[in-house]
């Protein structure tokens, strides 16, 4: 269950804040929880991602795992906590662990209905629980351990919670039975219970149904994609002197909201806070720094615009340090004819899309000509294609 | 939790039931002792009430197919209840449990004897 191929970021305390906002994706980030419960490697390169980590644990820690295991029961985390301490009572590093919350609960469901019309069950749905453990940086046989805990807390843009939507994928999986003629198990044999789950990759009956899921959603989302959602998470680390479990010293806290809010049929606004609080470490001082950001975008077939704010207020700071800092960027982009696109804009979020065939100067402006859109913000559940 | 015992000569009542954020199709099948083939029962999907089926003797097998579908890489949880005069069985299966796959799928076959 561990995995050693445990990455550490350079922790988000000594990051310049903007450092990486160049290398951000360009994409719309507001239902990471219903893509990928948990996804296996965090992509919040950036202070403002305009998402909530995956895996608050890991961001906390800044690692990025290249394999988390998963528990689906309450069994399954204890005998990942039990294998993470060796025989010393050592906890181990490399440990990179996640879990949905309710499937830890015994005997708590989250049927579909109340899935729909019970947010609260709609949190409980969508909480994820991530641990991690990496050595600490620097000559010390210290760990650093964090406890991460993320739900989305609203989104409209989930299609299970659309009854029509739900009603169309039933039809379809019905429609899909027809391609099973026997069940994937033996008629014959000891009179017991036999489970085996099928080999998804050479099964027609589940490879219809993922055509089916994937058109249905596709088209779905081309009218929801943009639905208002709010998320929230939350990473908690101590430090492991020795490594050696009973004495853990608080590390902080780390704690994430972001929202969304359409913006037209075609727009989205994007919003996200993040406060994270270290506490002294050596001779590093502690810091409390607040990082914010606000995005807007709209893109049709014809044009695609943006623009963006983020910034930071480092509410602990030394004399030596700037104690705030914000950041514009903003591009806008139209299609002057077949294959040919004028964009301008500036800021480093602009300047991080794909670079233009051609620059121009235009009326005092420089122009980027390319033979496609650059700026076009692709919606999150494109990747699920 | 054990439930009630089975009893060959009353019929059987099965009810799919989701647990998850997911939806599913099934499909149903029963074989006798000494049958070599499954033989279709029956299909329906989580729109579809409690049927009953039978009376079977005791030993016959029944086996399902779920064919489940929902958001990508989400924890799933189906049960199958099987039960007689209201009682479930002692031979109702435990809740089937998963996640789905990057196209938000999953299938999941199980056969029970009925003892």
């Amino acid at each position: 269950m561990l995995e050693a191929g445990v990455q550490r970021k350079p922790a988000l305390r000594m990051a310049p804040v903007f450092a990486s906002l160049a290398f951000a994706p360009l994409v719309f980030a507001n239902r990471p929880a219903l893509v990928a419960q948990i996804a296996p490697q965090d992509t919040s390169d950036t202070p403002v991602a305009f998402n909530v980590p995956e895996s608050p644990a890991f961001t906390f820690l800044g690692i990025t795992p290249s394999k988390v295991t998963r528990a689906s029961s309450a069994r399954d985390l204890g005998a990942a906590l039990i294998n993470s301490i060796d025989s010393t009572g050592k906890m181990l590093n490399g440990v990179a662990l996640g879990a949905t919350l309710w499937t830890l609960l015994p005997g708590v469901n989250v049927g579909l209905e109340s899935y729909q019309h019970d947010w609260k069950t709609y949190a409980l749905a969508n909480a994820q629980l991530s641990l991690g453990a990496v050595r600490a940086s620097g000559d010390t046989a210290d760990t650093e351990l964090a406890l991460g805990l993320r739900t989305t807390l609203v989104d409209r843009s989930d299609p299970m919670l659309d009854t029509s939507f739900v009603r169309s994928l039933s039809a379809a999986l019905t429609g899909c039975l027809h391609l099973i003629n026997q069940p994937g198990v033996p008629a014959l044999g000891p009179p017991t219970d036999t489970t085996r789950p099928a080999h998804a990759e050479e099964d027609p009956a589940l490879q219809c149904a993922a055509k089916a899921n994937r058109a249905l959603r596709t088209d779905w989302f081309k009218e929801n994609w943009n639905k208002p959602s709010l998320s929230w998470g939350i990473g908690l680390g101590w430090r492991i002197p020795h490594s050696q479990l009973g004495t853990m010293d608080a590390m902080g806290v780390s704690t994430w909201v972001t929202g969304a809010y359409p913006f037209g049929r075609s727009g989205q606004l994007l919003g996200q806070l993040q406060f994270d609080h270290r506490n002294r470490l050596g001779t590093l001082d502690p810091t409390d720094v607040l990082t914010y950001g606000l995005r807007g975008s709209r893109g049709t077939k014809g044009y695609n615009l943006f623009f963006e704010v983020v910034g930071t207020e480092r509410l602990k700071t030394s004399p030596v340090s700037s104690s705030s800092n914000v950041q514009w960027s903003g591009g806008l982009e139209f299609q002057a004819g077949q294959d040919y696109w004028l964009s301008t804009g500036l800021g480093k979020r602009y300047t991080a899309a794909e670079q233009p065939d051609r620059v121009v100067v235009i009326a005092n402006l420089r122009w980027g000509i390319a033979t496609k859109a650059r700026l076009r913000m692709v919606p999150k559940y494109e990747s699920e294609k | 939790m054990p439930g009630a015992a089975y009893t060959p000569g009353s019929k059987i009542q099965i009810h799919v039931i989701s647990q998850s954020p997911h939806t599913f199709a099934h499909k149903l099948w029963f074989a006798k002792a000494g049958d070599t083939e499954w033989r279709p029962l029956d299909e329906g999907n989580i729109e579809t009430p409690e049927r009953e089926y039978g009376p079977y003797p005791a030993g016959t097998k029944i086996a399902y197919a779920l064919l489940i579908g929902g958001n990508p890489n989400t924890d799933w949880k189906m049960q199958v209840m099987m039960s007689q005069q209201g009682a479930l069985l002692n031979c109702s299966p435990p809740p089937e449990t998963g996640i789905t796959n990057s196209a938000g799928v999953a299938r999941r076959d199980t056969a029970v004897a009925l003892n």
